[in-house]
């Protein structure tokens, strides 16, 4: 009987060392999965938006759009003279920010199908400020909030944004398809507005008190 | 053990293997039809393609292009449409089947498209003020002179028509008018109703 169980537990030691690269393998793909899962990228990040960088001056294009901001005409302001968005008396009001007015140029072209394009900053510590609405300030000709693109037909105007005066240093233009937030997975173009600390001061220091803007 | 002893080793496998490959395929298959048949909703490609003049039967109607031409708008149209583009206004007609409603085609929604896959939708917010005459922008009905409603009826063509904003310069003659109609009740999900300029 005892020669019996000797003879079986030498038979499966036999065969367990005959198998032992199938254990390594098993292992191995155990050890493989356990980091792939360690290593899973979130949610959030499988579906952020796709940056696409771009420099100042050049003509970008994203997935369906193209955009271009101008080397120049970025200015900072107090306070914008704008008509009253609530009147059509022609009235004229003060848009007033407890922050400060940037208006960042640019011009913006659908390159598939009609929409909009929308915009917002990132300072260098990761705010994001989305571009004001289309009645801050109510000029259709000039801000370029809400307004539909079509192919072929390029629009032009300004972007405005109400931020902190000490979040100028850094500033990094984010362009994207839509009206409300950068969509999943799409493009997001991502410009340098080349703000460094000298700029920011000049910005803030030269800021007039109130630009009265007309279409 | 001998060769003839080890040859039906995959054979006798061979039943349960074609299940596991039939289910692989089945799992690949099913998920990617589903995420398609929800593509489409929103992003029709299957055209129906209507020869030029001719109706094309889509969604319990027979629809027809009559014609499609650019037009020179001016402020007594109500818009100022911007210098380097064209707005070009397509009329088309629609016969309805019995037990189609007027409402269901005024749901219809139409763009013009290049070779390039360029796409212009109708009445474009910039022209949001223009009302063509003598018919309307509705694809199922419209206001008379007298303020009147005027309804396609089953069996009797129905006249309505669809502007658009284009680049100047840009010729008819390469572009085509899709029609869709949203939630198809009688056409697979994705059909869309084509036709050539």
């Amino acid at each position: 009987m005892n020669a019996r169980v000797a003879d079986g537990a030498r038979s499966l030691l036999r065969r367990g060392i005959a198998s032992w690269p199938l254990l390594l393998a098993a292992v191995v793909v155990v050890c493989a999965i356990v980091w792939l899962r360690r290593h899973e990228p979130s949610y959030a990040q499988r579906v952020a938006p796709v940056r696409v960088p771009g420099t100042l001056g050049a003509r970008i294009e994203a997935r369906n759009f193209a955009v271009t901001v101008p080397e120049a005409g970025l200015y900072a302001a107090h306070a914008l003279g704008a008509p009253d968005a609530s009147s059509f008396s022609g009235k004229r009001v003060r848009l007033r920010t407890p922050g400060i007015w940037l208006s960042v140029p640019a011009q913006v072209e659908s390159l598939r199908e009609p929409g909009m394009v929308s915009a917002q900053l990132r300072t260098r510590d990761g705010l994001v400020y989305q571009n004001s609405d289309s009645d801050r300030p109510k000029i259709d000709t000039l801000n370029l909030d809400s307004r539909f693109v079509a192919p072929g037909l390029t629009e032009r105007g300004r972007w405005f944004f109400e931020l902190p005066p000490d979040r100028l240093e850094g500033l990094r233009l984010q362009v994207y398809w839509g009206g409300l937030t950068p969509s999943q997975n799409d493009a997001l173009v991502d410009i340098d507005l080349r703000i460094d600390a000298a700029r920011a001061r000049k910005l803030r220091a030269q800021a007039p008190a109130l630009v009265e803007l007309r279409r | 053990m001998n060769a003839s002893a080890r040859a039906p080793g995959w054979r006798a496998q061979a039943l349960w293997l074609l299940g596991a490959l039939a289910l692989a395929a089945f799992a690949l298959w099913w998920p990617y039809w589903q995420d398609r048949k929800d593509y489409r909703l929103w992003h029709p490609d299957l055209p129906r393609v209507a020869a030029p003049g001719q109706w094309g039967r889509y969604e319990g109607a027979r629809w027809r292009l009559v014609e499609a031409r650019v037009v020179a708008l001016s402020a007594l149209d109500g818009v100022q449409p911007r210098p380097d583009s064209q707005v070009v206004l397509a009329t088309l007609e629609v016969i309805p089947d019995n037990g189609t409603r007027p409402e269901r085609l005024d749901a219809c929604k139409s763009a013009l498209r290049d070779a390039a896959g360029r796409k212009w939708d109708a009445q474009p917010l910039t022209l949001s003020r223009y009302r063509p005459k003598p018919y309307g922008l509705r694809c199922g009905s419209r206001l008379d002179g007298n303020a009147q409603w005027v309804h396609a009826r089953p069996g009797r063509p129905f006249r309505f028509q669809q502007v658009y904003q284009l680049p100047r310069g840009v010729p008819l003659a390469g572009l085509v008018l899709e029609l869709q109609l949203p939630g198809l009740k009688h056409e697979p999900r994705g059909t869309f109703l084509q036709f050539t300029l």
